[in-house]
């Protein structure tokens, strides 16, 4: 690649270190956010995915590189060995991958053609395979295999995988395998059948065809929740309740009123982008994770607050196709999940990511906003005090004080240029720039 | 404040460290060992962060003249993984 003419990336990590997470040759935590060697001005990285305790980072080539906690084979290099800088994977050499995903321990992985494998942990049935056991190495999901994948989203225990058929009409066919005691599969069924401890697992790829006909183009799960966004810009939430609410077992409808455009879930809170660039949070708020003052006027909060129609999907399809009365749709509305604007300090937002307890957010202009749980510095600010409400994060980026960038930029702002993103483990945060 | 309410079913047993884990939100895990089960504790702490769960399950099964149920309660661990070529 011409380093003259192409793009240059930046990539930053921070947060908890202590299995090598942050990619930097270290096991130890960092307070604020240091430049990672080894993926920086490399080849253009595509995409990157955040697990438990290992990341994985996409090339434009179509290459994959794993580190971090190599439990179970999570990393995918035939051991179980945990490393503290990128490591390609060798067997994956020749597949051109283009999207990546990170569970609690296991990997998974989407061709450019639309193939997935899956490597880690296989206690739940989360790779898909059709069994129970862990794989050191990527395998292919054949149960997949007639099916054109083109996203992938791992939970802790479970992993959906998005279909796209592209016909005369472009539809979509969620899917979903691993664990399901917390309904997080979206499935009829809540057990296999069996009577076993396995009863929970689902070890093939199940369908979830509650959501066929609503043009889902991204899926997204974390802990024991999952959700899917659709072209209409309408948020599908299932899997453990929020705020101890009840489990859902099937797609609900979470409708934010706006037209929404990103989703990312975390542990106990879900992350929400609204097409005109405003974030909306809802779940757990313990640790802040949420971003809105607690101490701030309640009427004005509320405000600020969208109720949420929360509703199963054939009450949504039923009211969609004009056959519900209004005073019937008010009694469907079940509550559970509030979504509330996060204080983004009225600043334009354009990609979000949420930690298992702690969220990020790029704003128009490239920079970084965190907030919530900071015990391991995920929040990047020096500090280990949670913060309720987003703060500006300050990368020490050689690359804009050398004038570099500018000229690169303004020669490729086109669709050719990525922004900035930022991706969140469990308790550790990475940027590429 | 407990971060979760967890089931002795859903944690896993881990050889190595001889204890009982969950995932902890910071990346580690939160461990529990038979011996604290038996004497009827409920708590599982995560060694690297200031979290911990509260287990649920029955002291009963953790008394010495029930051995063999315990090592079912949990998802065995470890011995699994299997390398494909």
């Amino acid at each position: 690649m011409d380093i003259g003419k192409c793009r240059v990336r930046e990539v930053w990590s921070w947060g908890a270190g202590t299995h090598g997470q942050l990619a930097c040759g270290t096991l130890i935590d960092a307070l604020t956010p240091q430049r990672v060697e080894a993926l920086s001005d490399a080849a253009l990285i595509v995409d990157i995915a955040c697990g438990g305790a290992h990341g994985i980072a996409v090339f434009e080539c179509g290459d994959v590189a794993t580190w971090g906690r190599g439990q179970a084979g999570a990393l995918g290099h035939g051991d179980e060995t945990t490393i503290t800088v990128p490591r390609f994977i060798s067997s994956l050499q020749g597949i051109r991958i283009s999207h990546a995903a990170a569970g609690w321990n296991h990997s998974a992985f989407v061709t450019d053609n639309g193939a997935l494998y899956t490597c880690g942990d296989g206690t739940f049935g989360q790779l898909g395979h059709g069994h129970t056991e862990s794989r050191l190495v990527p395998g292919r999901v054949e149960h997949l295999s007639s099916e054109r994948i083109n996203m992938v989203a791992c939970g802790m225990r479970h992993t959906l995988a998005l279909a796209v058929t592209q016909g005369s009409v472009c539809t979509s066919i969620v899917y979903a395998f691993g664990f399901n005691k917390r309904g997080q599969l979206g499935i009829q069924m809540k057990t296999n059948g069996s009577e076993s401890k396995n009863k929970w697992c689902f070890s093939c790829p199940q369908r979830v065809d509650s959501l066929d006909m609503h043009g889902v183009v991204s899926v997204s799960a974390n802990g024991d929740h999952s959700a899917a966004l659709t072209r209409m810009g309408d948020l599908f939430l299932w899997g453990r309740g929020y705020n101890d609410g009840p489990d859902s077992q099937q797609p609900h409808l979470s409708h934010s009123g706006l037209k929404l455009i990103q989703v990312s879930l975390g542990w106990r809170h879900g992350l929400a982008l609204a097409e005109n660039k405003v974030v909306f949070a809802w779940g757990n708020n313990v640790c802040g994770q949420l971003g809105i003052s607690r101490v701030s006027n309640n009427s004005e909060r509320r405000a600020q607050e969208v109720n949420v129609a929360h509703k199963s999907i054939e009450q949504y399809t039923r009211e969609r196709e004009g056959k519900d009365g209004a005073a019937e749709k008010s009694q469907r509305q079940i509550s559970g999940v509030d979504f509330q604007k996060v204080e983004t300090q009225g600043m334009r937002v354009s990609w979000i990511s949420a930690g298992s307890e702690h969220s990020a957010a790029v704003l128009e202009d490239g920079r970084i906003m965190m907030w919530g749980w900071a015990e391991h510095g995920q929040l990047g600010l020096g500090s280990l005090e949670d913060q309720e409400v987003p703060h500006m994060v300050t990368l020490a980026s050689t690359r804009l004080s050398s004038g570099f960038f500018s000229a690169t930029h303004d020669q490729h702002a086109s669709a050719n240029y990525v922004k900035t993103k930022v991706y969140c483990g469990s308790g550790y945060t990475f940027v590429v720039s | 404040m407990s971060y979760d309410d967890v089931e002795i079913e859903d944690m896993e047993w881990n050889d190595e460290i001889q204890a009982f884990t969950y995932p902890c939100p910071c990346g580690d895990l939160f461990q529990i060992t038979k011996a604290e089960l038996k004497i009827g504790e409920d708590i599982a702490r995560c060694p690297s962060c200031s979290l911990y769960i509260t287990v649920v399950y029955n002291p009963e099964d953790f008394q010495e003249d029930q051995p063999p149920q315990t090592q079912n309660l949990g998802l065995a661990k470890g011995a699994s993984a299997v390398k494909v070529a």
